[in-house]
């Protein structure tokens, strides 16, 4: 048995009291309080204004990774972000090819881009997040770890080798200063890889209705 | 045969045989000298016998004498005479008959004699007769002259033949008496010398018999003195070391009796100290039965604690799974901003608004899935809290049980030791009455020891005694032997 100091009871009794008033407290803030944190959001909601110039160069760009690795994506191409859904393998299909999703009442393929773009699979990698790419309509999902969206200032590119290639070297521009590899997004949409060979003659751009 | 006889037999022997052999010879004189005053006795009768016959030839003579004189005188003197002289004839004749009673031959001769008396006595009265008638002297020689010889010669005849045999029985009874004589003197000669002789050997066979067992005896007695010397010896030097173990056991026994008082005080203390190891042990009982119910109690509280902390957690899973809730609508609105973002950089420059509303809902969420991250770690720490503190009830409560069985395993062994110690009081009382009872017997032993110590002392100076005793039997002995060396030859 654990020697322990001896209990103060009176003592816990108190901090116990005290712990509930806290807790009382600031589950049920007072007035004061309550106009104060009130008044913290607005200031922080009038400060949170930043007036971002309007070259088209220094547009935002969704950036999500994949296996540590960070990738830019032009946000033209990317229509939605959704939790990685219940994709149905396909027979015959390559690694690159996960499967069929379900969209709304769409069908979509899904791919996997870490061997594409050469990258580890082995590292960890939960894949939960999909982004649905294309620039009217949706056209597939890809599988990515984490979404976000950030400026991008699309001159300020290095052309410099990256850790990412592969099959996908092709459609990459460059790297950033902070190190994300910038997709050449159109390339990318258009890399032939990417569709599938039509089942049955139906080109892929053809949606399946349900 | 000549050593079988015992001493007595052959003293009896030898006292017999002497006085056998005297009272023969004593027999033998009486009965010679019976013989012998018998034939006296004869010879006196025979001399009256002979005295008679002188006598009657005697009275014939006087009455011859008498007739005579009277044939002379006529005097009635001489007739007086005559007939004295006739009536002691008779008498005497009387007496011979009486005397000679057992000799036929001499009654025989009596019966003849008496005819003649009596024709002698009428011849002698018929001269008496003519006498007195007056008759002349011529007639009374022719009278005279006229006799016949041959009666006087009869009578004279009859009465020497009497005589005669008389001599002749007399002469007799002298050899008899002489040969009596002789021979009661020749017993009572060799009588003597054969009772000499013979008391003589037996003497000396007594002697043999008495002074050669007698000097065997003393031999023996020697010896068997010597090693009685030599026994009572050794026998004292035996009892001077029984004297010394003797007083060595006293000593002992003195020395035990006092440590046995010792072990019977220590044996009271033992009793008393298990007395007060009882006490201690019903105290042990006690205070037992009372840990174990202060136990019982710890035990239910821990249970109850136990209950608490066990709801706590389900709370902390209560707040978990609505942090949960909070987690996904944080991430769902982190998405939908994320969406709206694209959308409005999508819409260019008309969505530019939209874009920082979008980023301030995604500033939110990100704010809302910080702060849950936050209570998830707090929660997390509540629920590692939790389950430590659950398994430190459960260990507590296991200790409680351990306390608990060990508390009442010490019960079971306070009540075995105390069941223990009662035997151990009970055994140290019987030890107590045991030690009392072992000091008694060591006070008996004592003084049986102090008593054998004097027997032993007595046995001592007894065991001297018999030796000097034996030393004089030795003495004695030898003196004993010179006195046999002395009478022997």
């Amino acid at each position: 048995m654990r020697r322990a100091e001896p209990i103060d009871w009176t003592d816990a009794r108190r901090s116990l009291a005290e712990l509930d008033a806290a807790l009382q407290n600031v589950l049920s803030p007072s007035t004061e309080r309550t106009r104060e944190l009130l008044e913290e959001r607005a200031v922080a909601l009038a400060q949170a204004t930043p007036v971002v110039s309007g070259t088209k160069s220094d547009s935002e760009a969704v950036v999500f990774s994949l296996a540590g690795q960070r990738l830019a994506l032009e946000t033209r191409y990317a229509r939605e972000v959704i939790r990685s859904p219940d994709v149905t393998p396909v027979p015959g299909a390559g690694r690159l090819f996960v499967g069929i999703a379900n969209l709304r009442g769409e069908l979509l393929p899904v791919f996997d881009l870490r061997e594409f773009f050469g990258i580890r699979q082995d590292e960890g990698s939960a894949l939960d997040w999909t982004i649905i790419c294309g620039e009217d309509k949706a056209d597939f999902g890809i599988l990515v770890d984490a979404v976000e969206i950030i400026p991008m200032a699309w001159d300020d590119i290095l052309d410099v080798p990256t850790t990412v290639g592969g099959t996908g070297a092709a459609c990459l521009r460059g790297v950033t200063r902070a190190g994300v590899t910038v997709l050449d997004t159109p390339a990318f949409i258009a890399h032939p890889s990417l569709f599938p060979k039509p089942v049955q003659g139906q080109s892929r751009s053809t949606g399946l209705e349900v | 045969m000549h050593w079988r006889l015992s001493l007595a037999a052959r003293l009896a022997i030898g006292f017999t045989v002497g006085p056998v052999i005297l009272a023969l010879i004593g027999m033998l004189a009486y009965a010679n000298t019976t013989r012998l005053l018998l034939t006296r006795d004869l010879v006196s009768h025979t001399h009256d016998v002979l005295n008679s016959t002188d006598d009657i030839t005697l009275a014939l003579l006087q009455m011859e004498s008498a007739e005579r004189a009277y044939l002379l005188t006529g005097s009635d003197t001489f007739l007086e005479a005559f007939e004295t002289a006739y009536a002691s004839i008779d008498k005497e004749v009387q007496d011979v008959v009486d005397l000679t009673r057992d000799n036929p031959r001499q009654q025989a001769r009596l019966q003849s004699f008496k005819p003649l008396l009596k024709m002698k006595t009428d011849e002698l009265r018929d001269l008496i007769g003519l006498r007195k008638q007056q008759a002349n002297e011529a007639a009374i020689v022719a009278a005279l002259l006229g006799r016949d010889r041959k009666l006087s010669d009869d009578i004279k005849a009859v009465l020497a033949a009497v005589s005669t045999e008389e001599k002749g029985l007399l002469d007799q009874r002298a050899v008899e008496a002489d040969f009596v004589a002789k021979v009661t003197l020749d017993a009572i000669t060799y009588g003597t010398a054969v009772i000499f002789s013979v008391l003589a050997v037996i003497g000396f066979w007594i002697v043999r018999s008495i002074t050669s067992p007698l000097e065997r005896a003393v031999n023996d007695l020697a010896t068997a003195t010597a090693e009685i010397v030599a026994g009572t010896s050794q026998q004292a030097s035996s009892i001077q070391e029984q004297v010394a173990a003797v007083v060595e056991t006293v000593s002992t026994v003195d020395q035990i009796a006092q440590t046995s008082s010792q072990a019977n005080d220590r044996a009271s203390a033992v009793t008393e100290a298990s007395r007060r190891a009882v006490e201690v042990g019903d105290n042990g009982r006690r205070a037992v039965e009372d840990a174990t119910s202060v136990m019982s109690t710890v035990e239910q509280q821990t249970e109850a604690l136990a209950q608490r902390i066990l709801g706590l957690a389900e709370q902390a899973q209560a707040i978990g799974e609505i942090i949960a809730a909070v987690t996904d609508v944080a991430d769902q609105t982190n998405l939908l901003s994320l969406n709206a973002a694209i959308e409005a950089s999508r819409a260019g420059e008309h969505g530019r608004g939209f874009s920082v509303v979008a980023s301030e809902i995604k500033a939110l969420a990100e704010q809302s899935k910080r702060a849950t991250a936050q209570v998830r770690q707090i929660l997390g720490e509540i629920q590692k809290s939790t389950n430590g503190a659950v398994l430190a009830t459960e260990e507590g409560a296991k200790s409680v049980n351990q306390a608990l069985l060990a508390v009442r395993q010490a019960g079971t062994t306070i009540a075995t030791l105390s069941e223990t110690i009662d035997d151990a009081a009970l055994a140290a009382a019987q030890i107590t009455a045991s030690v009392g009872q072992q000091s008694a017997g060591m006070s008996q032993i004592q003084q049986a020891m102090h008593n054998i110590n004097q027997g032993t002392n007595q046995t001592l100076v007894a065991t001297r005694q018999t030796e000097q005793a034996a030393r004089d039997l030795d003495l004695l002995g030898g003196r004993l032997r010179k006195l046999l060396a002395g009478t022997a030859y």
